[in-house]
């Protein structure tokens, strides 16, 4: 029998540090955005703290998050929710809400909105990596 | 035995509540003749009736009706169609005297003419923001009995409409979703003139307890007759199967799936879902976790608990076996046919509830079975015992096989079994022990399964010998529960838009149609003035059954549209 352990959640967006991680630009708009969207279509797998809900989604933040997403163009995670999510409905974003989604993810994860947009071109966003945060 | 509960404290009934019935004030002509529905009836449905989830109570989802046959399909059109409000569309259409009475998503209730597909009447309800929305909302079956409609809703209410109506006759709260988040799936059954109904999603953490039950009503009133908890305190039968888990950290045991009516033995059997959080090593004990992933008999007039088997203990990758029993008599013997997502067909006993034998249907990397006990054992490796390290599992959470139904056809003696090919990385999460905290404890990452020909299987397997009739396998996998004919077909729909009849002898594909939108649902077989009807919904919805896309990434689906298609022989 295991040892009865006392769990706690780990909030980990907020273990985080600040502004310079990610090095992507997006707006505080764009991320109000994502949020409504993220709410409506990604948070029943993903869950509300977006590390996972009842459909049993992967975290979208965390080492989970950047062991598959960082330190490669922005692109391709923005290729892959604009192809395949959400998972029931896969196709129904527009490159438009999927950028705020990404930017809500972003924001989510600790990195700050600035003054210039996420793009929704795939074209800009092959040039622009999604960083990990610097290790302290 | 457990002890009944009264939640007198919880159950708010409100009688006659006008929420928005957009109905007529008179009923329409349709309803001029309307005969309330017996029990009698429900056990003995007329030839052009499906008044109940699988029709009959035995759960065969097999139509006597004969004018479509193989040899006259390929003539078959389409009759008309109707268009779904958007939301997760799961669902059954009941037909009762030429009327189709179906829920669409998020808990609309409409009846329509099943002859012309005109509407007769709609119920629409207001849930409270966030209810029934992503991937939630579903309302797989509803009841009728009486002259009314039953319904479970996505915000834990048992409501009774008007059937000549829609309008509200009564509505029950059951729990307050803004605190608890618990829902109704699925629709009653109903047995012995009572309205049961099970609650699932029973995963943030109460005061008091947690856990779900199948719950009795009565069907005139509302009133709450007696309910059964799945999930025991620690005091409860069953409560020393938890480790030494405190009481409103029991989570789980969802009913969401119809519970079966065995009339000629006078019990209920219900199937409960996995223990919450999923992964032992999140509930912090291997505890068998009673009663999930069982079967529980209940006596229909008190809910009592007679007999249950659990068919995997200390379950732990949310491989749940909580779907229909479809209950054959073979050699004498009376049996249930029951398949959980990890693909074990199980052959029960169902005056004992004992294991008779097994037949895995699917590749499966997860369990051992244990032929004595009649259970599957988790395999050491594939259990998490941390919550960083995924294991690779198989099948997925998608099963094996998920809530689309079986069909059996009496005359072939085959179960026609609608199956999914794909396996799954499964990692462990922590959740918040706090009320108000918990949840799934788990994610998964879809994978390919070894040696499939494809995600969507069909298996034929004969009831007598247990050999497999026939199997089709192909790229898209199925969505829709099985419908049998007497005139030998087996309709199946998939991802992919394709409707199809099979050959229910060879597995031959004797007709398809590429309808609109991913098929999805139970499609069922009626009869208006001498006319058979094929009635299929097509949906977008759900969860793990539709989370692989990117598994197949080649078929593209519309964003958006629920529909119902039905389809007939040319006038």
């Amino acid at each position: 029998m295991f040892k009865r352990c006392i769990i706690s959640a780990t909030l980990i967006g907020l273990a985080w540090p600040g502004a310079a991680w990610a090095q992507v630009p997006f707006t505080q708009e764009q991320a109000d955005q994502g949020k409504t969207l993220y709410t409506a279509q990604c948070e029943s797998c993903h869950g509300d703290a977006l590390v996972g809900g009842v459909g049993g989604g992967p975290p979208l933040t965390g080492s989970y998050f950047l062991d598959h997403w960082a330190d490669q163009p922005v692109s391709g995670v923005f290729g892959y929710i604009k192809e395949f999510m959400p998972a029931d409905t896969p196709g129904s974003l527009t490159s438009t809400q999927t950028a705020n989604i990404i930017a809500y993810i972003l924001q989510f994860g600790g990195a700050a909105p600035g003054s210039e947009p996420l793009s929704n071109d795939p074209a800009v966003l092959d040039a622009i990596t999604l960083e990990r945060p610097a290790a302290n | 035995m457990l002890n009944r509960y009264c939640g007198a404290g919880l159950a708010a009934l409100l009688l006659a509540m006008p929420l928005g019935a957009l109905a007529q004030d008179a009923p329409a002509a349709a309803f001029a003749d309307f005969e309330p529905v017996t029990d009698e009836m429900i056990a003995n449905p007329a030839p052009g009736d499906w008044i109940n989830w699988r029709r009959t109570l035995d759960n065969w989802a097999h139509s006597p009706l004969e004018q479509i046959t193989p040899d006259n399909i390929g003539t078959m059109q389409m009759a008309w169609s109707w268009n779904i409000e958007p939301g997760t569309f799961e669902s059954t259409p009941l037909v009762y005297d030429g009327v189709i009475y179906m829920a669409g998503a998020r808990d609309v209730i409409q009846a329509l003419d099943g002859a012309t597909g005109e509407l007769l009447w709609q119920y629409r309800r207001e849930l409270p923001e966030g209810a029934g929305g992503g991937t939630s909302g579903a309302t797989r079956n509803i009841a009728i009995y009486g002259d009314r409609i039953f319904t479970g809703t996505a915000d834990a209410h048992v409501v009774a409409l008007d059937a000549k109506t829609g309008q509200v006759v009564w509505d029950v709260e059951m729990e307050d979703w803004e605190t608890t988040k618990v829902a109704f799936s699925t629709g009653p059954t109903i047995v012995k003139g009572k309205v049961i109904s099970g609650l699932t999603d029973c995963r943030v953490f109460r005061e008091g307890r947690t856990g779900c039950y199948v719950v009795a009503h009565d069907p005139e009133n509302g009133e709450e007759l007696w309910r059964t908890y799945t999930v025991p305190i620690a005091e409860e039968e069953g409560g020393d199967t938890w480790g030494d888990t405190p009481d409103f950290l029991r989570a789980g045991g969802g009913v969401w799936m119809p519970c079966a009516y065995d009339q000629p033995q006078d019990i209920i059997l219900c199937g409960t879902g996995q223990a919450y959080p999923w992964p032992q090593v999140t509930r912090g004990h291997d505890g068998a976790a009673l009663h999930t992933n069982s079967t529980i008999a209940l006596d229909p007039d008190t809910g009592e608990m007679l007999w249950y088997h659990q068919y995997v203990p200390a379950e732990t990758l949310d491989l749940d076996e909580v779907f229909e029993h479809v209950l054959i008599d073979v050699d004498g013997e009376k049996r249930f046919y029951k398949i959980g997502k990890g693909g074990i067909l199980w052959v029960m006993d169902r005056e004992t509830g004992e294991y008779i034998t097994h037949k895995g249907v699917v590749y499966n990397n997860v369990y051992d079975i244990d032929t004595e006990k009649g259970q599957a054992i988790t395999r050491p490796e594939v259990i998490p015992v941390d919550f960083e390290t995924p294991v690779f599992a198989c099948p997925s959470t998608a099963g094996g096989k998920d809530w689309h139904p079986m069909a059996f056809n009496p005359n072939t003696r085959g179960l026609y079994m609608p199956l999914s090919q794909t396996c799954m990385n499964f990692t462990a999460r922590q959740v918040e022990t706090v009320v108000g905290g918990g949840g799934t404890g788990g994610f998964r990452t879809f994978a390919p399964m070894p040696g499939a020909n494809g995600q969507g299987k069909l298996t034929a397997i004969d009831v007598d010998t247990l050999e497999t009739m026939w199997e089709h396998e192909q790229h898209a996998p199925f969505l829709t529960g099985l419908l049998s004919t007497e005139s030998g077909l087996l309709f199946a729909g998939d991802l992919d838009r394709y409707f199809k009849a099979f050959d229910a002898a060879t597995g031959e594909v004797l007709w398809q149609s590429r309808l609109a939108q991913s098929v999805q649902g139970m499609p069922v077989s009626y009869e208006v003035d001498g006319r058979q009807y094929i009635a299929v919904p097509t949906g977008l919805g759900g969860g793990s059954p539709r989370a692989q896309s990117a598994l197949v990434p080649d078929i593209k689906i519309p964003a958006s549209g629920n529909n119902l298609f039905v389809f007939a022989l040319p006038q």
